[in-house]
């Protein structure tokens, strides 16, 4: 008796192990032949992975879309939706550890570098069907989007990624301190700004001038992009060679060390995360802030914050402006690629839902759905300021179209180093000669 | 003789009864493992799957010839260990020996020491990083308060003070299993000879070097070490806290390691230092228990 009921706890055991084998995000599969006409949620199951584009709220929304797309029965096929949201954090190696050990999610929406890198890899599904369906349909998707970002998101003849949103950081400023401080004109170059700071600095001593988040890798890039692209350097030359030995990257390091060692940035921004600025900024304890669109601004402070014109630096006419795509892409690895297309489609279409509840943070590349999503009249001046404007590039600007060792470049922050350097207060100039070197070896482990 | 044939039966009852757990064991410590060091001989990149060839002890060459990173933060590693190690033995020695009296609410008090331990990671990383705040966090205003401080401190964005800053978490963290420990074998040394010191004249000072110190060796060289390694190897304390900042001045290996294994994709190159580092390891578990044999016997 004693050991039959030993033999039966190792069977429930072994039982229990075995029922742990399940693909993350859940998910029964199917066998790609699901009949039409089948009951809402009976069918196969299709998985989405996004990252958090809102805030507290934008987990709530994906789940609610999600159930939407179920009840939707695209196609009738039964397909039922599930989606997980995944943490900026550590959303690179979540998503390729994921890819590598073929649990992949069908769909994904992460950061913008993201589609090339499994493009590369030869786990990207082609998402031309979708194109072709809109062009047979006469959607206006295809010209609202626009073809250039279509190209953008093109590799190897195949579409990787459904360019959704455009996405990017700006400056913001708290009208009552400035107005305080006697500044009645905004700036237009990083020495204007530095004489804002000056003023902000003599009438409020205990106000940050200048803050931003510098505590991950993703915000401190973020950052580097800005102001690189203020003064038209960039991390790589056209032909994919370090260039952050250029005069103008050169130049406007040693403007904002400047700005660092007169306590015009806060001492402790490299601690600081996008949560800690956007507060200081709501609390009135920062005059500045270099963060991506004002969707976090509180209620009672939407008339006291402004939005800031591009700053240039002495180098340039007009600055450039950072801004990336940010688009929908998914994995062959699927077992259902059709009903992932379906999925797809569906959710680029009726994904209102992410941006008036879930308070997602990027501009919809659709005028369209500006119009819909965007109630906030300070979003819709930071769009048309800064992500619409004529001189606002892709932030792998001078070239031209996504190259694959990017996303490695962008998961360890490397064109940031030295600016993190320069934060922390130690010599950001060795820094730039190791960066160039740590790039010629990405650049050479990639194979180009 | 044969044995009888119940305890026969009794053996092969305590084997099934364990295989499920070996089972689970070897899945998720032995197989990862050798997995681990079989591609630390080859060229496995994630993104490059295809590509991966047999390359012998390249990677082993390669780390401990020209990897100058490997060096400055296997130092910081040593450093932040050995801190967190002797501070939180220091204090849980301490603390201990107040356990260890008749006090009043002494149940409430060793139910209170284990919070830093009970609580998740990621939780005591944040509360630490909203304490720690230069402008609201509550260490800053109390500095600023008593007057120790005329300017907030940077506990996490200068990186000298960084490496001070984790240390003192890791020693906080560290602090209820020391404490637990050296109870436990403090409650092991019998009180008459403490009585018998007392009659032969002997104070506090003499009992603690004579009696105490040396009734806990057995249990210190076990909780130093253990901690040490614990230490050694933790990734989440630090990289919650500091992401391995600012700029990578509280870089420890493990943290090392992940950058290297899933920013830079090199999996086999991650695992080749992952594998140094557990010899390592091992090494210094070797030299600490031989010495404290040689110091019993």
């Amino acid at each position: 008796m004693k050991k039959l009921f030993a033999l039966l706890l190792a069977q429930v055991m072994v039982l229990g192990m075995a029922s742990c084998g399940e693909k993350a995000g859940g998910g029964t599969s199917s066998t790609g032949n699901a009949a039409s006409n089948v009951a809402a949620g009976e069918g196969p199951t299709v998985t989405i992975w996004e990252c958090n584009w809102g805030g507290d709220a934008y987990e709530g929304a994906l789940k609610k879309q999600a159930q939407r797309a179920t009840d939707e029965n695209i196609d009738g096929k039964g397909i039922k939706v599930e989606t997980s949201m995944v943490a900026w954090d550590n959303y690179y190696d979540t998503f390729l550890t994921a890819v590598v050990s073929k649990t992949a999610p069908d769909i994904a929406c992460e950061a913008s570098t993201g589609c090339i890198q499994y493009a590369d890899m030869g786990e990207a599904l082609d998402l031309m069907p979708i194109y072709d369906a809109w062009v047979a349909e006469g959607s206006p998707i295809v010209d609202e989007v626009g073809q250039a970002a279509f190209d953008f998101e093109t590799f190897n003849g195949e579409l990787i990624g459904l360019p959704f949103s455009k996405d990017g950081t700006g400056l913001f400023y708290n009208k009552e301190l400035f107005e305080g401080a006697g500044i009645t004109e905004l700036p237009t170059t990083w020495d204007e700004f530095m004489e804002v700071c000056d003023k902000l600095l003599a009438k409020y001593p205990e106000v940050v001038p200048f803050a931003f988040a510098g505590s991950d890798f993703a915000s401190l890039t973020n950052v580097n992009d800005l102001f690189m692209m203020s003064n038209g350097a960039s991390i790589l030359t056209k032909d994919l060679e370090p260039n952050l030995q250029s005069d103008k990257y050169t130049e406007i390091m040693g403007i904002i060390k400047e700005m660092y060692d007169k306590g015009y940035i806060g001492r402790a921004v490299i601690s600081y995360t996008g949560d800690d600025i956007k507060r200081m900024m709501n609390t009135g304890e920062t005059a500045v802030i270099l963060t991506n669109a004002p969707t976090w601004v509180a209620e009672d402070m939407q008339d006291k914050i402004g939005v800031m014109n591009p700053v240039k630096g002495p180098s340039v006419e007009e600055p450039y402006i950072a801004s990336a795509f940010q688009a929908y892409h998914a994995f062959n690895q699927t077992e259902n690629p059709e009903e992932t297309l379906a999925v797809l489609k569906w959710w680029y279409e009726n994904n209102d839902i992410l941006y008036t509840e879930g308070g997602n943070g990027c501009i919809p590349i659709r005028a369209s759905q500006q119009e819909k999503v965007m109630t906030s009249e300070l979003v819709r001046e930071y769009a048309n300021v800064w992500l619409n404007a004529e001189n606002s590039y892709p932030n792998i600007y001078p070239v031209q179209s996504f190259y694959p060792f990017h996303t490695t470049m962008d998961a360890e922050g490397t064109g940031a180093k030295p600016l993190n350097a320069l934060l922390a207060g130690d010599d950001y100039q060795a820094t730039i000669d190791q960066v160039c070197d740590e790039i010629s070896e990405i650049i050479e482990d990639a194979g180009y | 003789m044969l044995r009888p044939r119940s305890k026969l039966e009794s053996n092969r009852l305590g084997v099934a009864m364990i295989m499920p757990a070996l089972i689970l064991m070897l899945l998720l410590l032995i197989y990862p493992l050798i997995q681990g060091i079989s591609y630390s001989f080859t060229s496995y990149r994630f993104n490059r799957p295809n590509a991966t060839a047999f390359i012998g002890f390249s990677n082993y060459v390669d780390i401990i010839t020209s990897d100058h990173k490997f060096y400055s933060t296997l130092g910081f590693t040593f450093l932040n260990a050995l801190g967190a190690v002797l501070i939180s033995y220091a204090a849980g020695f301490a603390i201990a020996l107040l356990l260890n009296k008749k006090l009043h609410g002494r149940g409430l008090f060793r139910a209170v020491i284990l919070l830093p331990w009970v609580i998740s990671s990621s939780v005591t990383a944040t509360n630490w990083q909203w304490m720690l705040n230069d402008r609201h966090g509550i260490v800053n205003a109390f500095l600023e308060k008593i007057g120790a401080v005329e300017d907030p401190v940077l506990f996490l964005a200068n990186p000298t003070l960084a490496k001070f800053t984790v240390i003192i978490v890791g020693a906080w963290k560290c602090l209820p299993f020391m404490t637990v420990v050296i109870l436990a074998g403090l409650q092991s040394i019998s009180p008459d000879l403490y009585e018998a010191a007392s009659i032969d004249g002997a104070g506090f000072w003499r009992s603690l070097k004579n009696i105490t110190l040396p009734g806990i060796r057995g249990v210190t060289t076990m909780c130093t070490t253990l901690q040490f390694i614990w230490n050694f190897n933790n990734f989440e304390n630090i990289y919650l806290l500091t992401s391995g900042g600012p700029n990578e001045s509280t870089f420890t290996l493990p943290i090392y390691i992940y950058f290297t294994a899933f920013a830079r994709n090199k999996i086999a190159y991650a695992s080749a230092m992952a594998v140094l580092v557990m010899v390592i390891m091992m090494v210094f578990a070797l030299i600490r228990f031989r010495l404290q044999r040689n110091a019993e016997e």
